[in-house]
């Protein structure tokens, strides 16, 4: 293997309408903050004060056929 | 006692002497990879057989002839072993010679008789205290290092440079160390380009509560320190993060990220501080982690920004990582997808990412379970699983982690590293040790291993992800032990996760204990690799495997292909050395080939063919790669020089003005002065001192004005210029120009001040106000 090179491509953002139809579906508001990768992104995600559950709304988010997968955006630690 | 060749003496000296001026710290005596062919060969034979039937001189002048060499001299070592100087066939390499001799049916074994020399030991004086990079022994009052690294021997073959010996530098390899960030300024670590190892980087962390440095995401990965005060711990998003030991109320800063760069490579041979595992190749710092820890996004955008893979918002990283280090993690979850697709992404294109497994005593922390990371898992010195350190079928290999002994009192074996002092900003760059600042964790493990993946690389650089896991599991130190200095403890058992020391076992700990020489050794071997065609085919056809893409590790050549059918196939080889192989197709078989190189180290590969297809296992290549010696990463000088003040105005002969140098990214802050580009200046263009003292000549210079410039010595190429207006006052009797009496006033305020006097307001009033 040679030095990787630098991929240079900029990534777009996802649709909003998209994202606004899957987070509506879920009953969740879903705020862009950055891409990752080409389709992998870091949303915000807030939902009314009555639903508490955040792990329940990702369930809700990861049973969207539109989505490939959702995990939390967890803090980790030095070991 | 060293041996010598003197067909080869003449070239290792040449190429010592071309390190010795080189090198930046002292080198030790160093030595070429590959000796260049010799006209005369040694081997060491065993004769088979009572050495009566025949004297031995009799017996071994006949196997030369039956070989068809020449022997030159022969020395009786043992029995019916002898060591033999002979001369090659037409200037075959010494494994066709060894073959020859294999090949004789009097003979029981031949050898290359290998040149060796005495091991590379570092003269850093805290080498002594790292038992983990040295060979197994006993150490501390009686207690064996079964778990150190034999970093010694490795280093005979790699210290991880495009050179053997070479320091700080000089080397392909690039290492990112994902952490906290570091400090550059210590003297076992430094800036790269200015001595150092360590590249510019880049600070990932969003938050700038997190980060502590002021801003979210920067250019700059200096560690400002990590520590949580009692007042943050109650405050988001500290609150509940779990990262305040239990029975205390704050954090102190851990520059952690600075103790696992010292690992990954502090300043070796350089006769201070510690050393690393690697003497040369670049450390690329890679914030990711600031109080409290960090967020995946962020850690994540670190990883492939490190590889080289663009991330929107900040500058491509101009020097990409073919090894990422993470000492990081937290338990509880499997792989996420986010993950995987980043390990994806990674080990596609060809970056080993090295993850302590964690201290949890439990399952492999998330992301270190993740497929196609190496996992690390912590062990004692005394090769057992130590205690804090989490462990299961992820893990790839352990690696010393620190271990104590004692209960109170030293640490008897901590991982010495670089460290800073400062328990919240930064304080002294110093050492841990095994008293005052202790350093155990899976934390070190994983750059232990990392540090053995950058010798590998700087002796094959086409060696890929998974190739170097599966050759740093291949040279691993087996089998683990089952008895300590406790006793014999029970046997880890991923069932039944404990915080106890426990046995390890290959499915808890891995393939084996990290092992520098054993690893290097296994990376030198050449990378087989085999092309079908055509990719489908039916019965009786003839299907073709070329394996002129495999290749040899630096400095080598891949000299023979065997190809071998099972079952009674016959493969017909052809191509250069035999690189093509034919075969027809014809039920199911197999298909092996064996690559042989110029000092007879060896790769196989495997393809299983059926009527219909022929598929190479999956470990192997189409082709192995072309950059078995990677291409040295220049890195530019990142000294700067600033002047302050930036400009000046003064009278001839008597104005003077003071200028400040600010050198930075080096530790050598000195500078020379220049004036017009003449050092310390002269009579004409005025003169500057030693410490900046900048004094106007008594004449007018030509164009009125003059240039100071400070010159780095750290980086003469750098340098910052103010620019002096000289004046010279009005004479002739006429009434003085308001302007230059304005001048002439702030010059001698100035003149004044600079003496620490008052300022004489009294003649600066009259000065200035003469004409009204």
């Amino acid at each position: 293997m040679g030095q990787p090179r630098a991929d240079s491509s900029a990534v777009a953002p996802p649709d909003s309408k998209l994202v606004s139809s899957v987070a509506d579906a879920a009953g969740v508001h879903l705020s862009y903050v950055r891409a990752i990768m080409a389709d992998l992104f870091v949303f915000e995600l807030s939902a009314a004060s009555e639903q508490t559950d955040c792990e329940a709304l990702l369930e809700k988010l990861r049973h969207d056929p539109r989505v490939r997968s959702v995990d939390r955006d967890t803090l980790r630690k030095h070991h | 006692m060293s041996r010598y060749m003197w067909a080869v003496a003449a070239s290792i000296l040449v190429a010592a002497g071309v390190i010795v001026q080189a090198a930046e710290h002292n080198p030790v005596r160093t030595h070429s990879r590959s000796a260049s062919a010799a006209v005369e060969q040694r081997v060491i034979v065993m004769m088979r057989g009572a050495s009566a039937s025949g004297s031995s001189q009799d017996r071994l002048t006949a196997l030369a002839a039956r070989a068809g060499i020449k022997l030159n001299k022969s020395r009786h070592l043992l029995g019916n072993m002898h060591a033999l100087h002979v001369q090659p066939v037409n200037g075959e390499s010494i494994t066709a010679t060894i073959a020859r001799l294999r090949a004789d049916p009097n003979v029981q074994f031949a050898e290359v008789d290998h040149w060796r020399y005495p091991h590379a030991v570092p003269n850093d004086p805290g080498y002594s205290g790292q038992w983990y990079l040295q060979n197994t022994k006993l150490s501390n009052g009686g207690y064996m290092t079964v778990s150190a690294v034999d970093a010694e021997e490795a280093w005979d073959t790699s210290t991880g440079g495009s050179t053997l010996g070479a320091t700080a530098g000089d080397s392909g390899v690039v290492i990112a160390d994902l952490d906290t960030g570091v400090r550059f300024e210590h003297p076992d670590l430094q800036w790269a380009g200015a001595g150092g190892r360590l590249l510019p980087g880049y600070d990932f962390i969003s938050d700038k509560t997190i980060a502590n440095d002021g801003d979210g995401r920067d250019a700059d990965p200096s560690d400002p320190g990590d520590w949580v005060s009692a007042a943050d711990a109650q405050q988001a998003p500290f609150k509940g993060a779990d990262c305040i030991p239990a029975g205390k109320d704050h954090l102190d800063s851990s520059w952690h990220g600075t103790r696992t760069a010292g690992i990954l490579g502090a300043l070796t041979n350089s006769g201070t501080g510690t050393s690393g595992i690697t003497w040369s190749g670049w450390i690329l710092p890679v914030r990711v982690l600031g109080k409290c820890g960090g967020y995946d996004d962020d850690i994540m955008a670190g990883m492939l920004w490190a590889a080289g893979v663009h991330q929107d918002g900040v500058p491509d990283n101009p020097y990409p990582a073919r090894i990422e280090n993470m000492s990081l993690g937290s338990s509880g979850n499997a792989c996420s997808a986010a993950y995987a697709k980043v390990a994806k992404t990674l080990t596609d294109l060809g970056v080993l990412v090295v993850v302590s497994a964690g201290n949890e005593s439990g399952p492999v922390d998330e992301p270190a379970n993740c497929t196609g990371f190496a996992a690390v898992a912590g062990l004692r010195q005394a090769g057992t699983k130590v205690g804090y350190s989490s462990f299961g079928p992820e893990v790839a290999l352990s690696a010393p982690a620190g271990n104590c002994i004692n209960l109170s009192g030293a640490c008897l074996f901590s991982i010495d590293t670089t460290v800073n002092d400062g328990t919240t900003v930064p304080g002294s760059n110093v050492y841990t040790d095994k008293l005052n600042i202790t350093n155990v964790g899976t934390s070190f493990s994983a750059p232990i291993v990392s540090g053995i993946a950058g010798l590998m690389l700087a002796v094959n650089g086409n060696l890929n992800s998974a190739q170097l896991i599966s050759r740093l599991q291949e040279g691993a130190k087996k089998p683990f032990p089952t008895v300590s200095d406790t006793g014999t403890p029970a046997v880890c058992d991923n069932n039944n996760p404990t915080d106890n020391e426990c046995s390890c076992t290959v499915t808890t700990c891995g393939a084996g204990m990290a092992n520098a020489k054993g690893a290097v050794t296994a990376a030198l071997r050449p990378i087989a690799a085999v092309a079908v065609s055509p990719s489908s085919f039916t019965s009786g056809q003839t299907v073709t495997l070329d394996a002129s893409g495999s290749a040899a590790a630096c400095g080598r050549t891949v000299v023979s292909y065997q190809w071998a059918g099972s079952g009674g196939h016959t493969v017909s080889a052809s191509g250069t050395n035999g690189s093509t192989g034919s075969v027809v197709a014809n039920g199911s078989f197999t298909v092996t080939l064996t690559i042989t190189d110029d000092q007879g180290a060896t790769d196989t590969a495997t393809v299983a063919v059926t009527t219909s297809s022929a598929t190479p296992a999956t470990a192997v290549p189409s082709n192995a790669g072309s950059t078995a010696c990677l291409a040295k990463v220049n890195v530019a000088s990142p000294v700067t020089v600033s002047l302050s003040p930036g400009s000046a105005s003064l009278m001839i002969g008597s104005g003077s003005q003071n200028f400040t140098a600010t050198v930075g990214h080096t530790l050598n802050t000195a500078v020379t002065w220049e004036v017009n580009g003449v050092a310390g200046g002269n009579a004409t263009v005025g003169t500057i001192s030693t410490s900046g003292a900048y004094a106007a000549p008594t004449t007018a210079p030509s164009g009125g004005s003059v240039t100071v410039a400070a010159v780095s010595v750290a980086d003469p190429n750098k340098s910052a210029t103010a620019q002096v207006t000289i004046n010279t006052p009005k004479s002739g009797g006429g009434a003085l120009d308001w302007a230059t009496v304005l001048t002439c006033g702030l010059a001698l305020a100035t003149a004044m001040a600079r003496r620490g006097r008052r300022e004489p307001r009294a003649s600066r009033a009259v000065s200035l106000y003469s004409r009204r």
